[in-house]
C-alpha cells in the first residue's frame, strides 16, 4: 500500500480530498441537528 | 436523505476526477483526454471551476435578495442576501486557493498577479468591504438597507472582473473548457464529470446557505426576543 501511494502521488492527493470531504460533511449534518434543535426550542417558547 | 446522496454524490465524483485514466486518444468511455500542457493537473477543473462558477452565483444571489430588501423591507431578504453573500465569498475564497496551488505546479508561483489573479483578489476585496460595512452598522435597518444597496452595486460589477477583464488582458490561465474560439475540448466522460460537480457543488452552496440563513433567523428572533419585538 505503502510502495503504490508512493508511485502514485494522485491517490494520496485523493485519499486526503475524500478525509477533507468526509469532516465537512460531518460538520454540516452536525450543524444542520443542531439548527434544528434550536429552531424546536424557538418554537416551543412562542 | 438528499442530504446523504449528496455527499455520496460528491465523494463518488471526487473518486472518479482522481481515478478515470487520462488519454492522448481516449478509446474508452472512462478515457479523459490529455489537455496539452495541463496533463494530470488538468483535474482541479472539477473543483476550481465549480468553486469560481459557485462565487459567482452566490454573489448573484446576494443582489436578487439585495433588490428584494429594497422593494419590500422585509429582514428575512437581508438574512438571505447577507448569507448568499457569506458563500459566494467562501467559495471565491477556495477558487483562489485551488488556483494559486494550480499555479505552483504550472507556472512556478503561488502568485504572479496574472490578470484572472489580480481580478479575483479585487473581487475578493470588494466582497471583504461589504462584510466590514454590514459589521460597522448597528442599527438593523440602516445596515440592511447600505448592504443591500452594496450588494447590487458589487453583483453589477462582478461580471466585469469575473469575465471581462481576464479575457482582454493578456493571461496565463488555461482555457481547458472554452477555447478561444469557444470550442469544447472536452470529451463527453470529462463533461459528464464536470456537469456532476457542478450539481454536487451546488447542493453543498444551497445546504451552507440555508444553514446560514436559518441560524442567522434564530439570531435575529433571540435579539428581538430580548427586546420585547415581535418574531419572523
Amino acid at each position: 500500500m505503502f510502495d503504490f501511494l508512493s508511485s502514485n502521488p494522485l491517490y494520496i492527493v485523493l485519499i486526503i480530498s475524500l478525509v477533507v470531504w468526509g469532516g465537512i460533511y460531518i460538520y454540516m449534518a452536525r450543524l444542520q441537528r443542531r439548527v434544528e434543535t434550536l429552531e424546536k426550542q424557538n418554537d416551543s417558547q412562542r | 436523505m438528499i442530504r446523504l446522496f449528496l455527499g455520496i454524490w460528491l465523494a463518488i465524483v471526487t473518486l472518479l476526477a482522481f481515478v478515470l485514466p487520462m488519454s492522448a486518444n481516449p478509446s474508452a468511455w472512462y478515457h479523459l483526454p490529455i489537455i496539452p500542457g495541463l496533463e494530470d493537473k488538468a483535474r482541479i477543473l472539477f473543483f476550481h471551476v465549480p468553486t469560481a462558477w459557485l462565487s459567482t452565483v452566490g454573489f448573484i444571489a446576494s443582489m436578487v435578495y439585495g433588490i428584494r430588501y429594497l422593494r419590500k423591507r422585509d429582514p428575512e431578504d437581508d438574512i438571505k442576501s447577507a448569507s448568499a453573500a457569506g458563500v459566494g465569498f467562501l467559495f471565491c475564497i477556495l477558487a483562489t486557493v485551488t488556483g494559486a496551488i494550480w499555479a505552483k505546479f504550472s507556472w512556478g508561483t503561488y502568485w504572479n498577479w496574472d490578470p484572472r489573479q489580480t481580478s479575483i483578489f479585487v473581487l475578493l476585496l470588494i466582497y471583504g468591504a461589504y462584510f466590514a460595512l454590514r459589521s460597522a452598522i448597528d442599527v438593523e435597518e440602516k445596515r440592511a438597507t447600505l448592504s443591500a444597496a452594496y450588494a447590487i452595486i458589487a453583483a453589477v460589477v462582478m461580471p466585469f472582473f469575473m469575465f471581462v477583464m481576464p479575457r482582454i488582458l493578456a493571461s496565463l490561465h488555461p482555457q481547458p473548457v472554452l477555447n478561444v474560439q469557444g470550442k469544447t475540448e472536452m470529451n463527453a466522460t470529462m463533461l459528464v464529470l464536470l456537469i456532476s460537480s457542478f450539481a454536487g457543488f451546488t447542493g453543498l452552496a444551497s445546504w451552507m446557505w440555508n444553514l446560514e440563513v436559518r441560524i442567522q433567523r434564530i439570531v435575529m428572533n433571540s435579539l428581538s426576543g430580548l427586546k420585547g419585538e415581535t418574531r419572523v
